[in-house]
């Protein structure tokens, strides 16, 4: 295991990071043919042991609705351990997108309907927030006013993620000239889900049809999309963290081989044209390890992700896994191209998180504004 | 930016120092040794050299903060006139500081301090360069110090300079890198000849060195016969602090964010997105180089040993220059690099000095081989150097040769 010289953790999150790893490494299989295994999209007793033994759900919960009250920014090696064994869960849609909308969007009601059983790990929870840009026949969903408080949806959308499995469902939806956020049950009646083929195994994407389903608002009507647009920063914090520990992985994965491969007489990992490519997958990883660090401490001082800092950060971690997975491939070689190998599991899981969040080219266009280098 | 109260004051006086002081005494001076002398001196009587240095070297025994301080304020002016002084105030003094080299530190301190003597570095040699632990300049024992023949290059400043620390092979018969030691020489001695190499850009800071039966006194010994090589190391970890903590100047640095902004805007040429593109990438490889470099600096300065995961803020500066250097061709110069007039010269200059960020500190190649070797823990390429294999049994790596420091 290489070591993090531009993380600087403090020991807490590095015991953390400790106990998650052990756990993960224990049941967590690299087998390609458990990542389709079953609907649901993730082994629902590896979450619950990180929920009940470890309490990772709860981590980023206030106590007073059933949480531990730490900071996201103690959730961060958590992710990145996550991502180092593509560990398919709820953990990126329910704790890093689901639970900080609900922070950020709830009423107090309904927060408190909410949080305790996502803390607990009872239930998880999922973010329809994108209508399939393709699907031109799409006309995304609708909402209707159903009685006292109570709304009914109608209509299509598409890669929600964990959608499948989710508890409890965070629906965007049109209302009126507006567009708000919805609560509904994962059980609800009309509503149909079907698992997406997806490029990326080890993570589950759904589309949803509901037809007059029932739903109730998550807080104000007119504060959801701003609320939307934060929670996807927690969102890409953490998916820059899960795609820095899955592109450490491809580097320990190709150091390993590269030691212990021979060919000429000596270990390939011995010739430059094989070390140099292993130094700069490090230095990719490291790059991202440091700017996802930057990004960490400064949710820490502000409260709130820095949009600035956040950005860079994914940008630098998709950046590394891509480069890294692709390398990793190249270091193992032809039996890198084979269903057994774990290579093409990454390769795989790199380009999906590319457009997971929306395509890199609209993040760049985003710290291209943060950054000030374009006047307008 | 460090802000605390009790440094204000400190802070003020500084800035005033920079802002009154350092254009007043360079004003009419034109040579660089009298530059550096000019700008050196006024530092060094109004308290702002050495500054965290040691008293007894000559230094004011302030903390790092206060160092800091006088780095953040320095203006451009100041640190390019103090450019010949750099590499002996934050490298060289502070490594003998560090060795233990008391006495000599006493002696040489005040004036390193004052740019009164300029020192440099005599490290790589023609044959010697990547893999440093191969130089033959030899030292012979003799009545009361030793006598050196060799030669040295790429050694800045050396024609200006009163003192070269030189690393030598005082034992030919020992294992590669034990066989070396560490001398301050005297560059005014008799037997020292210096030839400037004139670099690409047309200017001449660095030179061929050549050390013919130079005699120097044995109290000029840095660390111990033998140790050498450890001092080069302490050496180039004093460098790779100074070069972090001087962030955006002292030494080369790449074309910078701003600039490129400033050429884009001049030529209206910001609506075009591969420019927006290319500015994005840009910045953010300035913003990573500065993250990193100011993460060496707070491990250093928690005394925790700077490593070889320092080659990363490296990489990325090589790779930061030679692309600036590309957009600033793109947004700046017209067509195909051709002008009239003097309107372009500065920016053709700063183009043809980037590439040597590649080189300064080891290059890339010897950047990658420390991180595969000694982070990754890969196997050695196969030595071909007897004097390479008869220490493979010690754990010392052809990675450790790590670059020179002042030769950037």
């Amino acid at each position: 295991m290489t070591t993090s010289p531009f993380m600087q953790q403090t020991p807490e999150r590095t015991e953390l990071a400790g106990a998650i790893r052990r756990l993960l490494d224990q049941h967590v299989s690299s087998r390609s043919e458990d990542d389709t295994g079953s609907a649901d999209g993730f082994d629902r007793r590896i979450w619950q042991l990180l929920a009940e033994s470890i309490g990772v759900p709860a981590m980023a919960i206030p106590e007073d609705v059933g949480g531990v009250g730490f900071g996201f920014s103690d959730l961060l090696p958590v992710f990145e351990e996550a991502g180092r064994v593509l560990y398919g869960s709820p953990l990126l849609s329910s704790v890093g997108l689901a639970t900080p909308l609900i922070r950020l969007a709830a009423d107090a009601g309904t927060a408190t309907r909410l949080l305790p059983d996502l803390a607990s790990g009872a239930s998880t929870a999922a973010v329809a927030w994108l209508e399939n840009p393709t699907d031109r026949s799409s006309r995304g969903v609708h909402a209707r006013i159903a009685g006292s408080k109570q709304f009914a949806l109608s209509g299509h959308t598409t890669h929600v993620i964990d959608g499948y499995s989710a508890d409890i469902l965070l629906v965007l939806a049109r209302l009126g000239e507006q567009t708000a956020i919805f609560v509904v049950e994962g059980t609800a009646p009309g509503l149909l889900r079907s698992p997406m083929d997806t490029i990326d195994h080890s993570r589950s994407q759904a589309s949803l049809t509901f037809d007059v389903v029932p739903a109730v608002l998550l807080g104000e009507a007119q504060g959801g999309m701003e609320a939307l647009g934060r929670a996807q920063d927690y969102a890409a914090l953490a998916l820059a963290a899960e795609s820095t520990g899955a592109a450490r992985r491809c580097l320990e994965s190709a150091v390993e081989y590269a030691k212990s491969r021979r060919q000429f007489g000596q270990p390939i990992g011995a010739f430059q044209a094989v070390k140099h490519r292993c130094a700069e997958m490090w230095a990719s990883v490291e790059t991202a390890a440091a700017l996802v660090g930057e990004a960490s401490r400064a949710l820490e001082t502000h409260g709130v992700p820095s949009p600035l800092d956040t950005t860079h950060a994914l940008i630098a971690a998709v950046d590394a896994l891509d480069f890294c997975a692709q390398e990793s491939m190249r270091v193992h070689g032809g039996i890198s191209f084979t269903w057994e190998h774990s290579a093409h599991r990454y390769y795989r899981r790199a380009r999906s998180v590319q457009t997971l969040l929306g395509p890199m080219s609209r993040h760049r266009e985003r710290l291209t504004a943060l950054s000030g280098i374009h006047p307008n | 930016m460090i802000q605390r109260p009790d440094l204000e004051d400190f802070r003020t006086q500084a800035r005033e120092f920079f802002a009154r002081e350092v254009p007043a005494v360079l004003h009419g001076v034109d040579a660089p040794v009298d530059r550096a002398r000019a700008v050196r001196g006024a530092l060094h009587r109004a308290g702002f050299s050495g500054v965290s240095i040691p008293e007894y070297a000559g230094g004011r025994g302030l903390s790092a903060d206060h160092e800091d301080i006088v780095t953040d304020e320095a203006t451009t002016l100041a640190v390019t006139a103090d450019r010949p002084a750099f590499l002996g105030v934050n490298v060289i003094l502070p490594a003998l500081i560090d060795v233990g080299a008391a006495e000599l530190v006493a002696e040489v301190g005040p004036r390193i301090l004052s740019a009164d003597a300029i020192a440099c570095q005599l490290f790589s040699e023609p044959d010697a360069g990547s893999d440093l632990a191969g130089v033959m300049t030899r030292a012979t024992e003799v009545d009361g110090g030793w006598r050196v023949q060799g030669q040295k290059v790429w050694t800045s400043y050396a024609h200006l300079a009163d003192f070269g620390l030189a690393l030598v092979r005082t034992d030919p018969e020992a294992p590669k890198h034990s066989g070396l030691t560490m001398l301050l020489i005297d560059m005014n001695a008799p037997g020292v000849t210096v030839r400037p190499i004139k670099q690409m850009t047309g200017d001449g800071e660095f030179n061929e060195v050549f050390l013919d039966n130079v005699f120097v006194r044995a109290d000029r010994l840095v660390g111990t016969v033998g140790g050498g090589w450890k001092v080069a190391g302490t050496v180039l970890g004093h460098e790779r602090l100074a070069i972090s903590r001087s962030g955006g100047v002292g030494v080369r640095n790449p074309i910078s964010v701003r600039e490129l902004v400033d050429l884009v805007t001049r030529h209206d040429t910001i609506s075009v997105p591969d420019v927006q593109s290319s500015l994005l990438d840009a910045w953010m490889g300035e913003r990573t180089a500065a993250i990193l470099s100011r993460q060496t600096t707070v491990q250093a300065r928690s005394g925790l040993p700077l490593g070889p995961e320092t080659s990363l803020g490296k990489m990325h500066r090589t790779r930061n220059a030679f692309r600036n250097a590309r957009l600033a061709t793109e947004f700046g110069l017209p067509c195909g690099g051709a002008w009239i007039g003097d309107e372009y010269a500065g920016t053709a200059y700063e183009i043809l000095n980037s590439p040597g960020m590649a080189f300064g500190g080891g290059t890339d190649d010897i950047q990658r081989n420390i991180v595969a070797e000694r982070i990754l823990g890969l196997p050695r390429e196969q030595a071909v150097d007897p004097r390479d294999r008869r220490t493979a049994v010690g754990h010392q790596s052809s990675s450790q040769s790590t670059g020179k420091a002042g030769e950037q």
